[in-house]
Parts: structure tokens; C-alpha cells; sequence
């Protein structure tokens, strides 16, 4: 399989003089499309920097990322948009869905920057709300839904423009286990049909999903398995 | 950019912050409110000062004496005769006026007070439109050939004397100048005038006690579709001409065009009530402060959210565009329910002015332009001062904005 996403000697300072702090020190990191990928260390290692490098929120101050054959060093802040609206979902700890509008429109947010508009918007949303088992709560409030299901409903806005990665980050860290189990086997379902799914978590259990293993430690990749 | 689905959204939101929300908009509802009002007033005046103008006669051109320090202008049927002989195109007619003042007095209480006194004709009485009280709005040939000393009066005099009822007026007699008249008839006061007027046969007033010197005024009557200025220019030549007066501002007479007057009138109207909405319009720059602010506190309160929206793939531009849209929204709300108030406030005023019987009724009339203006400036208020609060939302960085709680 070909690399999705191509890390080669990432490094991210932060600050400038005596008070900078390197958060990355040379990361280099192959993912093939269709892997599920776990990321795990303690805080403070870099795992979060890394996370927001890989998901185009952030940039790196040297080092090569690629993304789809994309090199991302000569984007624009437009473009880096872009391919973050057409490449990558995200699924955050805190679920991040806007309790003003209904479950359909936080679904549909994506597609607003996408330019996907009216009957087909509708139709991708409901069919991505089908794929996480919640078409009945279409036109619920997020605030109307348990844990789970504001987490599934995030999978379905993270699953609607069709990206090639997911990234989850904690998914499940606000989620007690039972529900946990019932979205990391979604990750995994989607997983199967074809998306990169890499999961950043402090829990063995949640990692045991992937196949792939990657510990950061102070910067650097300590530990790299596959199981 | 969905525009559509965004303007739900903030319309939304607008409704769930709704205390704040109707709070940040009182400064541009008040300011585009008073603007409306004063513009709608104004409006209304000019719009009702031009009908009653044009009731009264805009249709004609007026000739007065006047005095240059030289001798008297005579205004008398040789002039009117000579005025004839111009053939001047546009002008239907001329006819001489008599306007005289003096003391009123109540034969029983001896109490006086100053008349202005109009002649008129058979015909001419006609043309003035008289609301009538008590009596006849007529003057007939016999009376005005005779001289007779009769005398309608209006009601301002009939409340100085007569305790307000017309009716006990009729057939009294009072002492104008010191001749004793007979009042045959009472009509309502003319809009805006707070004298004692009358209208008695032209002959009588030609006559002494009053005015023994031809007539007090020449009106020329114009044609509907005459150019009112080219008829002044060629009255104004010929009289000049006859009178050996070289310029205007020398000659013993001068010529009035109320047209031109009612022009200059709506013009100042105009310029008045521009710069009085202009005075009113700072209280916008006030409301857009309060809106700028509200905006600062939203972006601050919504700072995860702009982090999520960057995260789901929403360009620089897209962040401007939904805060700004927001602005807007508020602005142009405030604008819409600020002209709807203004109109009643406008319509209040109006209908107050309206309740006084020494003001004619006013015409209310809403000032399409002055709306149009309105809304246009809520608008770009909404832009001025969502502008910098959008471009600060923009600038956060993704990561920085998705960590806030």
C-alpha cells in the first residue's frame, strides 16, 4: 500500500531565544492509506503537536509532511483549508458539535466550506448520520443526545466529505466504557471501508483496536509496533 | 460559502440571545428611528406647506409696489391696461388686489384689535376656498360696486369678540378704521395664521378710509403649462422698460414668482432636515460602538468554535463572512424596526400637529428615499463596525482557538 501520510525529519519549536521549547525533534513517520494507526504517550511528549501537524492545523518549523502525495510546505492558509475540508475528519475529546443548530447542520458544517450545498448536502448527511445508526435523530439538538451519541454524531460530520484520514483524538476520554467500546468499534468499522483512522489515547485498551502502535517520548518516536 | 444556512444560523442565534440582542440594537433602532422621524416629519410639512401653497394659487405671478426712496409705483387699471397691451404668452389674465390693515373695534365693549383685511369680487371670493362658520362666503356685484361696508371675518376674531360662536357674529356691526361694518358672514382661520383677518368688497377697500390709491397688488393669472420663470423674465423687462429702471433691485415694484418661492422652500426643507438627520445619525456611530463591542464579547465567548469551524476546513474568509454576517444582521434588523418606529413616531407627531385647528392638516407622507438611506447605512454600519471583530476572529490560530474552553 502507498503512504497517505509521510513525516520526514519533523521538527516543531515553539517560542523564540531561551524561552523556546522544542515539542518535536525529528519525527519521521510513514502511514499507509487504509491503516488504523493508535498514538499514544504521556503529556507533554508531543503527541498533541504531532496530532495538529498531521491534521493541517498547525505547521512544522522544518522537516518534509506530505499528505496525499500533497507536500504541504508550499500551501497557502487557503489551501491548508481546503485539503483539511477534503482530507481529514476530526473526532475530538469534547465532541466539539454546536449546540444551537440540529444534529443534520453540524453534520452538514463541513459541506457549508465545501460548497456542497442544498438537496445533496442533505442526502450525504443523512447518508454519513446512517452509517453511525442515528438517522432517527436527525432533527434532535445535540443537547437532546447522550455521550455516545454526540460522539457518533461527530463521526458522522468527521465521516461527510469523504476523507481519507480520520483523526480521533480521545475519542472516548469523556465517554464511560461501554459507550467507548461502541465508538472505537465504529472506528474500526470505518476503518474496514478503506479510511486511515489514527487515534491519539492514553489507554492500552482503546489502543489494542489498531494494529499499528506508535509511542512518542519527549519529541521523538520511542516505540513503533505492529501487532 | 452557504450563505443560506449561515443566515438560519445567525438568525438563530440572535433568537437565543435574545435580551442581548435587543439590547445592542436600541442604539441603531434609536438612531435610524430618529432619522426617519425627522425626515417623514419634514417631509410631511413641505409636502402639505406645497398643497395648501398650490391651493392658493401657485398660478399666478405677483406684482407689489415697493419703496425705493423715489416715488410711489401706481398700480391701477391703466397698468393692468398697459400689462394687457404686452400679450405676454402664458399669462390668462391680470386682476388688481386691495389688502389693507387697521383696528377692529367692538361697537359694545369698545375692545380693539388689528385686522388685515383682503378685498375681493364676486368672482375672486370664489377662487379663496372659504370654510364657512357661520353666514354667507359671498360677496355680491351690487355690494362691491356700492362700496358697501360689509365684512366677512375669520374665527380668530370671532373668538376675540364673540366668545367663539360664529353664529352670534352674524349681523353685528364693528368699527374697522373707524367706519362702522356690518359682518355678514364667518369662515375658519387660515392654516398657520394667528391674526385677525377679513375679506371685504375690493371697491370698499379702494375707497377711504382705506387704500385711495389703485390697487395694493397686481396678480398676473398663468396658464397651468406656462414656464412661470420666462413669464416673470418678460413682465419684469417690460415693466422696467416703461419705468425707466435699469435694475431690479431700484425699481419701485417688485414681482414675485411663487413657484421659484416654493422651490427655495422645499430646497431649505430639505437642507434642514438632512442636517437634523445628520445630528440624529450620530447616535448610529453610538450604536455601532455597542454592536462592535457585542461582537468582540461573541468571537471571545466563541473562540472554540471558530477553532472548530477552521478544523472542519472554514477559510480565513469564511470567518470574516459569518461574523460579519452577523454584524449585519443585527444592524439591518435594528434598521428595519427603527424606520418601522420612526414612521409611528412621524405619524404621532402629525396626527398631534393635526389635533390644533390654527394648522391646516397635515399630510403624513413617509420618505421613501430617507427608508432607502436608512437601511443602506445599517448596512455598512454593520460592515464598519463588524469589520475589525471579524478580522480579529479570523487570526486565531486553529490550534490556539480549539483548546479554549
Amino acid at each position: 500500500m502507498k503512504n497517505i501520510i509521510s513525516l520526514k525529519n519533523i521538527h516543531k519549536t515553539y517560542g523564540v531565544g531561551e524561552s523556546a521549547y522544542e515539542a518535536l525533534k525529528g519525527v519521521n513517520l510513514n502511514i499507509k492509506a487504509g491503516e488504523m494507526v493508535a498514538i499514544m504517550g504521556p503529556s507533554g511528549s508531543g503527541k498533541s503537536t504531532l496530532m495538529n501537524i498531521i491534521g493541517l492545523l498547525d505547521t512544522p518549523t522544518s522537516g518534509q509532511y506530505v499528505i496525499e502525495d500533497k507536500d504541504t510546505k508550499n500551501l497557502n492558509d487557503d489551501q491548508m483549508s481546503e485539503l483539511r475540508n477534503s482530507t481529514v475528519g476530526f473526532v475530538f475529546q469534547s465532541f466539539n458539535l454546536l449546540n444551537r443548530i440540529s444534529v443534520l447542520e453540524n453534520v452538514q458544517r463541513p459541506m457549508v466550506y465545501g460548497g456542497v450545498g442544498g438537496e445533496e448536502s442533505e442526502k450525504r448527511a443523512r447518508v454519513s448520520l446512517d452509517k453511525v445508526g442515528l438517522l432517527e435523530k436527525t432533527l434532535s439538538f445535540p443537547t437532546q443526545l447522550s455521550g455516545g451519541q454526540i460522539q457518533r454524531v461527530a463521526i458522522a460530520r468527521a465521516l461527510v466529505m469523504n476523507p481519507a484520514i480520520i483523526l480521533a483524538d480521545e475519542p472516548t476520554g469523556n465517554l464511560d466504557t461501554a459507550t467507548s467500546k461502541q465508538v472505537m468499534k465504529l472506528l474500526c468499522a470505518i476503518n474496514k471501508q478503506g479510511n486511515t483512522v489514527i487515534v491519539v489515547t492514553h489507554s492500552e485498551e482503546i489502543a489494542s483496536y489498531a494494529k499499528r502502535k506508535i509511542i512518542i517520548r519527549d519529541g521523538l518516536i520511542s516505540k513503533d509496533t505492529i501487532r | 460559502m452557504n450563505h443560506k444556512s449561515i443566515i438560519f444560523e445567525v438568525i438563530r442565534s440572535m433568537r437565543a440571545n435574545l435580551l442581548r440582542t435587543t439590547l445592542t440594537m436600541i442604539g441603531i433602532v434609536i438612531g435610524i428611528g430618529a432619522v426617519i422621524a425627522i425626515m417623514s416629519t419634514a417631509d410631511s410639512v413641505t409636502a402639505t406647506v406645497s398643497s395648501e401653497l398650490e391651493k392658493t394659487g401657485l398660478n399666478k405671478i405677483t406684482i407689489d409696489r415697493r419703496f425705493n426712496g423715489g416715488a410711489t409705483r401706481i398700480l391701477d387699471d391703466s397698468t393692468i391696461y398697459f400689462l394687457k397691451s404686452l400679450s405676454i404668452p402664458g399669462i390668462k389674465d391680470y386682476r388688481g388686489t386691495v389688502s389693507a390693515s387697521s383696528q377692529v373695534r367692538d361697537y359694545k365693549t369698545g375692545e380693539a384689535v388689528r385686522i388685515y383685511l383682503n378685498g375681493a369680487t364676486e368672482t375672486t371670493i370664489d377662487s379663496l376656498n372659504l370654510k364657512m362658520l357661520a353666514g354667507r362666503g359671498v360677496i355680491t356685484e351690487e355690494e362691491n360696486q356700492s362700496q358697501s361696508k360689509v365684512v366677512l371675518v375669520n374665527g380668530t376674531l370671532v373668538k376675540e369678540f364673540f366668545y367663539s360662536d360664529p353664529e352670534a357674529a352674524i349681523n353685528q356691526i364693528v368699527k374697522i378704521a373707524g367706519a362702522s361694518f356690518k359682518i355678514i358672514g364667518v369662515y375658519q382661520a387660515e392654516p398657520f395664521s394667528r391674526n385677525a383677518n377679513g375679506i371685504a368688497p375690493l371697491r370698499t377697500l379702494m375707497t377711504q378710509p382705506f387704500e385711495s390709491n389703485g390697487y395694493s397688488q397686481i396678480e398676473a393669472v398663468l396658464d397651468p403649462n406656462a414656464d412661470a420663470n420666462s413669464v416673470r423674465e418678460q413682465l419684469l423687462a417690460a415693466m422696467l422698460k416703461e419705468g425707466g429702471f435699469t435694475d431690479e433691485d431700484k425699481a419701485n415694484f417688485y414681482i414675485s414668482n411663487p413657484r421659484q418661492e416654493l422651490d427655495t422652500f422645499k430646497q431649505f426643507m430639505l437642507a434642514a432636515s438632512v442636517i437634523i438627520a445628520l445630528i440624529a445619525a450620530i447616535s448610529l456611530i453610538v450604536g455601532g460602538v455597542g454592536v462592535m463591542n457585542i461582537m468582540l464579547v461573541t468571537i471571545s465567548e466563541r473562540t472554540k468554535e471558530i477553532g472548530l469551524m477552521r478544523s472542519l476546513g472554514a477559510k480565513k474568509r469564511d470567518i470574516v463572512k459569518q461574523f460579519l454576517l452577523e454584524s449585519v444582521s443585527l444592524t439591518i434588523i435594528g434598521g428595519i424596526i427603527g424606520v418601522g418606529l420612526g414612521i409611528l413616531f412621524a405619524y404621532a407627531a402629525i396626527s398631534i400637529i393635526n389635533m390644533f385647528d390654527s394648522m391646516p392638516d397635515f399630510i403624513f407622507t413617509i420618505s421613501l428615499p430617507g427608508i432607502g438611506i436608512s437601511l443602506l447605512v445599517s448596512v455598512l454600519i454593520g460592515l464598519i463596525f463588524g469589520a475589525y471583530p471579524a478580522s480579529r476572529a479570523s487570526k486565531f490560530s486553529p490550534v490556539e482557538a480549539l483548546r479554549r474552553e
